[in-house]
């Protein structure tokens, strides 16, 4: 019988056929037990936005936040994210919510009280010729916003960055010191285990069968579990990724999120390299990850003008591949070859592919639903990681004071009815090359 | 030296594998080269790289086969031949060796390689039968292989136990685990492996009579292992653990003797 134990929460089970994870039954039993009756706030989702709200609250002194997971912490968009850092967007608000965030990154182990893998291995970003006037607004908006970027010559990227990339291709590039990688799942554990260490209950393999609402449908009462338990509360925090359509179109809200399928590429490079940055490739429109502990790269896609949407919204990714296609990893090999001509001893390692919560335009949504004492934080789109801190202060604020207590930053381009207003969050300096939501 | 490798396309186990009335549905399933396979396909590049020569990867499929003979052409293999399967016509272990050493008959080679088994069917028959109606030797699940002139000498694992084996070539060795380390396909290798030609064959033109070609075995059923069992949580006092432990190991578990 083999079996892990990740920490005393944490019991995953290895089974023969493919069902990956399985808690304990008896375990699970155990917990129901002590499953609360009650709740001042119930969050549901145990990813990223759900640790992360469950601690700002619980750290400004609400008591009684039940945390509640359908599988295990980080199984969902977290699990799959690629971790990168970086100050870089052309949505002035990201920039400050990705400069705001960097400093929990930087100094997670005095803030959460453990590591979350951050690694300022550097953020290069590098665009064709057509954006180099786009790039350079970009740069200085980002430097106004406090970010530690600036405009590098090629001689420079491949004297002292990356030598291997062939930068005669590119127009212009940026580098940002202090980005790089941090790692998604080493972040959301510390952020479920700092919210415990404050009294957070997080109930992992309970997943939420649908949210209750009082007999006008005007506000929320609380959340019937998938296994039958019911817990009563007047606020409920939906950071349920792409789960949240189907748990709000329930109760009749319309939150328009859908899966993106999204495929990555594990390659060696051949040759060592010792460190490199991040790059954000917008010239291919691909990104790049180095890990630091094993040299490998991994290669993901920044190109979005011809989604692949993953229906059902109620996604499992069970049910779907778990790497990547043929095609898919043609083109990333195509793309990558572009960009480092001179790396052609790097092998294919493996792939895996993964699902993005996008919502129409990108942008999450950090709003109060049209039902009382329902918020939502779902929607991140791929791009979420690096503002985590941010959100989970921002969600924190949307239900405590009802507005936004962030320097600089408005909860207003995050609300659910900007569809119908036909009021979008733009960029400032969009770049022209590429329909991409994350920059 | 012209290299001959037998490979088989199958299930990729990580993928979530489903099953209706029996039969595993294709459509839900990813695919991968057989793992055993891959050994073969990475001892005959070694060959090719020490003493010259080619190297052929054949398989008998559908045409979803290909991308898997396209892999072995991106890891280094030079020619690629696929048998097309009729879907309609059921094969077993006798048909596929007798098409297969059909096909075989018509090539030069000194040496053929193979998986010892596919992890879809296990029987580790294909490659002996081969053998016997090429009517060469072979050596099983091996995991050394030297050439040397016509000489042949292998390590095969025999349940665990090693044993030497020399032989001359002509011959068909198959693959064990730990025969060596498949290498990884090199990003240009995968980009010009899509476009080496590969060479189609039609069972019906390999001039095999009916019987030759009728299945002698059916698997009539397929089913997934049962789902294991949860692990289980020992709690209270540490001693007390312990003592639980020990006592669920030798009468549950039975892992420990009295």
């Amino acid at each position: 019988m083999i079996f892990s134990l990740a920490n005393k929460y944490d019991v995953f089970e290895k089974t023969e056929n493919n069902d990956s994870t399985l808690i304990h039954k008896r375990e699970a039993k155990a917990k129901m037990g002590d499953m609360p009756k009650t709740a001042d706030v119930i969050i549901i989702g145990g990813g990223l936005m759900g640790c992360s709200t469950a601690y700002e609250l619980a750290k400004r002194n609400v008591k009684n936040i039940v945390v509640l997971e359908k599988k295990s912490i980080g199984s969902g968009a977290t699990g799959q994210s690629s971790g990168v850092l970086r100050g870089h967007y052309s949505y002035e608000i990201l920039t400050r919510m990705a400069v705001q965030s960097l400093e929990t990154f930087k100094y997670a182990n005095e803030i959460l009280g453990s590591d979350v893998g951050y690694q300022p291995v550097g953020y290069l970003f590098g665009v064709d010729y057509e954006n180099i006037d786009t790039l350079k607004k970009n740069v200085e908006m980002q430097r106004r916003n406090g970010v530690n970027t600036r405009m590098v010559s090629k001689e420079e990227v491949k004297k002292e960055i990356w030598p291997h990339i062939d930068t005669d291709q590119f127009g212009a590039f940026s580098y940002e010191p202090e980005g790089g990688y941090g790692d998604p799942v080493l972040t959301n554990q510390a952020y479920a285990n700092a919210a415990r260490a404050l009294g957070v209950t997080i109930k992992q393999y309970c997943g939420v069968k649908q949210i209750l609402v009082d007999k006008d449908g005007s506000s929320v009462i609380g959340v019937e579990t998938m296994d039958n338990q019911t817990i009563y509360s007047p606020c409920v925090i939906v950071a349920a990724g792409i789960g949240t359509h189907l748990l709000m179109k329930n109760i009749g809200i319309d939150v328009p999120i859908k899966g993106q399928r999204a495929q990555l590429v594990y390659i060696s490079p051949g040759v060592p390299m010792g460190i490199v940055p991040s790059f954000g490739d917008f010239k291919h429109d691909q990104y790049i990850k180095p890990e630091v502990s094993s040299g490998h790269l991994l290669l993901g896609n920044a190109d979005h003008s011809d989604p692949q949407y993953i229906e059902p919204a109620d996604y499992d990714a069970d049910n779907y591949p778990k790497h990547a296609t043929e095609k898919a990893i043609e083109k990333a090999i195509i793309k990558f070859l572009s960009a480092f001509p001179s790396l052609d001893q790097a092998k294919l390692l493996t792939s895996y592919s993964a699902a993005y919560e996008m919502t129409p335009d990108g942008i999450p949504f950090i709003c109060p639903a049209p039902i009382e004492g329902i918020y939502l934080c779902a929607g991140f789109s791929g791009h979420g990681f690096k503002i985590t801190p941010v959100v989970g202060k921002l969600t924190a604020d949307m239900v405590l004071q009802g507005q936004s207590q962030q320097e600089g930053i408005s909860l207003a381009p995050f609300r659910l009815t900007r569809f119908e207003e036909n009021d979008l969050l733009k960029p400032e300096h969009p770049y022209s090359t590429t329909v991409n939501h994350h920059v | 030296m012209n290299i001959i490798v037998l490979m088989k396309q199958t299930f990729d186990t990580e993928e979530k594998i489903t099953i209706q009335n029996g039969q595993i549905v294709k459509d839900h399933a990813a695919f991968i080269i057989n793992p055993y396979d891959e050994y073969a396909i990475e001892e005959a590049i070694r060959l090719k790289e020490k003493h010259g020569g080619e190297v052929t990867v054949m398989t008998i499929g559908s045409s979803e086969a290909e991308s898997s003979l396209r892999t072995a052409l991106a890891m280094g293999a030079d020619k690629a031949v696929l048998i097309e399967e009729d879907e309609n016509q059921l094969l077993d272990e006798y048909s596929i060796a007798k098409i297969l050493a059909t096909a075989i008959k018509e090539r030069e080679y000194d040496i053929i390689l193979c998986g010892n088994m596919s992890v879809d069917n296990g029987a580790s028959q294909v490659g002996p039968r081969v053998a016997e109606e090429l009517d060469i030797a072979h050596i099983s699940t091996v995991v050394k292989l030297e050439i040397d002139g016509e000489l042949v000498k292998a390590e095969r694992d025999v349940e665990g136990d090693m044993e030497m084996v020399e032989s001359s070539l002509p011959i068909l060795v198959t693959a064990q685990q730990g025969l060596n380390e498949p290498r990884y396909p090199s990003l240009p290798g995968i980009m010009k492996a899509k476009k080496k030609p590969i060479e189609r064959l039609d069972i019906e033109d390999l001039g095999l009579n009916e019987q030759e070609l009728e299945a002698k075995s059916i698997a009539f059923e397929h089913y997934l292992p049962p789902k294991k069992e949860a692990g289980r949580i020992l709690t209270g006092e540490l001693s007390d653990q312990v003592k639980e432990l020990v006592h669920l190991l030798r009468n549950e578990a039975k892992v420990v003797s009295h």
